[in-house]
């Protein structure tokens, strides 16, 4: 007889879900390992190489400075050259002159975004065209080719080839695409990714608070959404010549009761989280169960970008503000924008003439990859 | 006229694709911050169901303490010599819960923690509760290793020589200690049915 589990015993050990990775964890790693640099890291050389690429390119030189936000405890600032490990500062915020040169422009002059080949998700883009460069140097000593595969009713994009990285051109869409290396025989797939490319100024606010949502316990099934947190829901139900009502609200493995003078109750935000709830006047034979399903609404906007704004001037230093649901993290070429609890970033950047565009990169551990972009006006 | 995408099939999905690890093993932030995204899920399955009676904090910290042990070993990983990096990072994950579990702590109810906000009757929440805590207190009367076999094996999918490797121990250690530990869940199983 095998030893091995029966369907019904996997099924059964399939009950055991597991814990899935906070909001903001590969910040975390990542954070973490800049603070204590590991020796087998070549961080140097690397550094040295980038910085000679940037010179070489007369390109944008940008240092990041976190600016704490009002909510914030004070502390002492830290400035953060691109890609470099946070510094403390004991003397007060550091003149942004004197921090390091980044170690590789962030905002390319080539195209609005730069990734590296591999890399997918979402651009929202204001103007809903995307110059993208795709990156691979150093992979294909030839050069590649990069198929692009259009979403349906999109027109086909010629093969683009390039010795380090291509430039595509993407309207709004869905894009897939496939770099191989120029070898003979053809090589394997090197890099392969999707992005969608939304035409979105992610310029809506987003909610500060819950928003109070009103239903009538009719009996009848209310489907409520909510965008940034639990709403919370005020119930209406018939009046009686009894002088208390009692509501009864179960779901989620537990029951809550409510007691009002009236027929109307209010259940605070936060108390009934996503799932599907059964809400019950004790208003005599014949109570009529309301069912309540609430879930969280992924497609309304989930990042709001203040500052900059679209097509805005940029000159010289650039503050960089927005406000991320829960769950989101953002960063600007890969340092972290640290959140405060209200959900608002801000960054102050430096920015020297040339950037075509500015991306900000927002991560959430089951919403994927998006990048929001900014373009300097004239 | 378009030419037609030549299928991936090279490529697995589930992994790091070659330039995106070279340039993690070359320090770019970006890939790592792939890497990271990419077998983070899979860390963190591993180590919240070792580490499940440790609480949210231990199992937050050892999941970040073994991808700062992937980066400083990262330029050790070979492809050629390895079967997959997924398999790699959780040869470095059950270790690092290994120890973990090895030190006097304080245990703590996790099961309410831990478990997964969702829309789900109030029976089957209890009922997924139930199972959970059976199976949970069946491993954990195993040794540490035993449960991380278990694991790599039942919820990962890797054959017994890579839990052999991932573990540093004979492959019919690995064979009799999965029967034994089968065993135990079938008897926490059968409790429950029985209920």
């Amino acid at each position: 007889m095998s030893d091995e589990l029966t369907s019904s015993e996997r099924r059964a050990i399939e009950a055991w879900l597991p814990m899935p990775p906070p909001a903001g964890f590969a910040d975390r790693v990542l954070a973490a390992r800049e603070a204590a640099p590991l020796p087998s890291r070549p961080r140097r050389r690397v550094a040295a190489a980038a910085i000679g690429a940037a010179v070489a390119a007369a390109a944008v030189a940008v240092v990041v400075v976190m600016r704490p936000g009002p909510a914030r405890a004070p502390q002492a600032v830290e400035p953060l050259a691109l890609g470099g490990a946070p510094v403390t500062t004991d003397a007060g915020p550091a003149p942004i002159a004197d921090a390091p040169p980044a170690r590789r422009p962030l905002a390319p002059t080539t195209a609005d975004l730069r990734v590296p080949a591999g890399d997918g998700g979402t651009i929202h883009d204001p103007r809903g065209r995307v110059s993208l460069e795709l990156e691979y140097a150093g992979q294909c000593p030839n050069g590649a080719v990069v198929e692009v595969s259009p979403g349906a009713k999109l027109a086909p994009l010629p093969p683009v080839r390039g010795r380090d990285s291509v430039i595509l051109e993407l309207d709004t869409g869905r894009w897939a695409y496939t770099v191989e290396c120029e070898t003979t025989p053809p090589s394997p797939v090197l890099a392969q990714g999707e992005f969608l490319v939304v035409r979105d100024a992610a310029d809506r606010p987003l909610p500060a608070v819950a928003a109070t949502k009103t239903i009538d316990a009719d009996g009848r099934t209310y489907r409520i959404s909510y965008q940034r947190t639990p709403p919370s829901l005020r119930v209406r139900g018939q009046r009686t010549n009894d002088p208390t009502y009692r509501l009864r609200v179960s779901g989620n493995g537990v029951e809550q009761i409510y007691d009002a003078q009236g027929p109307t109750f209010v259940v605070p935000a936060f108390t009934l989280r996503e799932g599907t709830y059964a809400l019950r006047m004790d208003d005599g034979p014949g109570a009529k169960v309301t069912t309540v399903v609430i879930e969280r609404d992924w497609t309304a906007p989930q990042v709001s970008l203040r500052s900059p704004g679209v097509d805005e001037s940029w000159g010289g230093e650039l503050v960089v503000e927005g406000m991320a649901l829960p769950g989101w993290s953002a960063s600007i070429d890969g340092v972290e924008v640290p959140k405060d609890s209200d959900g608002t970033f801000s960054a102050r950047l430096l920015v020297q003439p040339g950037a075509k565009a500015l991306a900000i990169r927002v991560v959430h551990y089951t919403r994927g990859v998006h990048y929001y972009l900014r373009r300097p006006g004239p | 006229m378009l030419p037609a995408v030549r299928p991936a099939a090279l490529a697995d999905p589930d992994e790091l694709d070659a330039p995106t690890l070279a340039r993690a093993i070359a320090g770019d932030e970006t890939a790592a911050r792939v890497l990271v995204e990419r077998y983070q899920a899979r860390v963190f399955a591993l180590v919240s169901r070792m580490l499940w009676r440790r609480g949210r904090a231990t199992i937050e910290d050892v999941a970040q303490d073994t991808f700062l042990r992937v980066f400083a070993h990262l330029a050790r990983f070979d492809p050629r010599d390895e079967a997959k990096l997924s398999t790699w990072i959780l040869t470095i994950a059950s270790r690092r819960a290994i120890d973990e579990l090895r030190k006097k702590r304080p245990v703590v109810d996790a099961t309410g923690e831990l478990e997964i906000a969702g829309i789900e009757r109030a029976d089957t929440r209890a009922k997924r509760r139930e199972l959970i805590d059976a199976i949970e207190r069946a491993l954990a009367d195993l040794s540490p290793e035993l449960r991380a076999a278990f694991l790599l094996r039942e919820y990962h999918g890797l054959d017994y020589a890579e839990v052999a490797k991932a573990l540093d121990i004979e492959l019919n250690t690995v064979k009799s200690r999965l029967s034994r530990a089968r065993t135990a869940l079938r008897e926490a199983l059968a409790e429950v049915h029985d209920e």
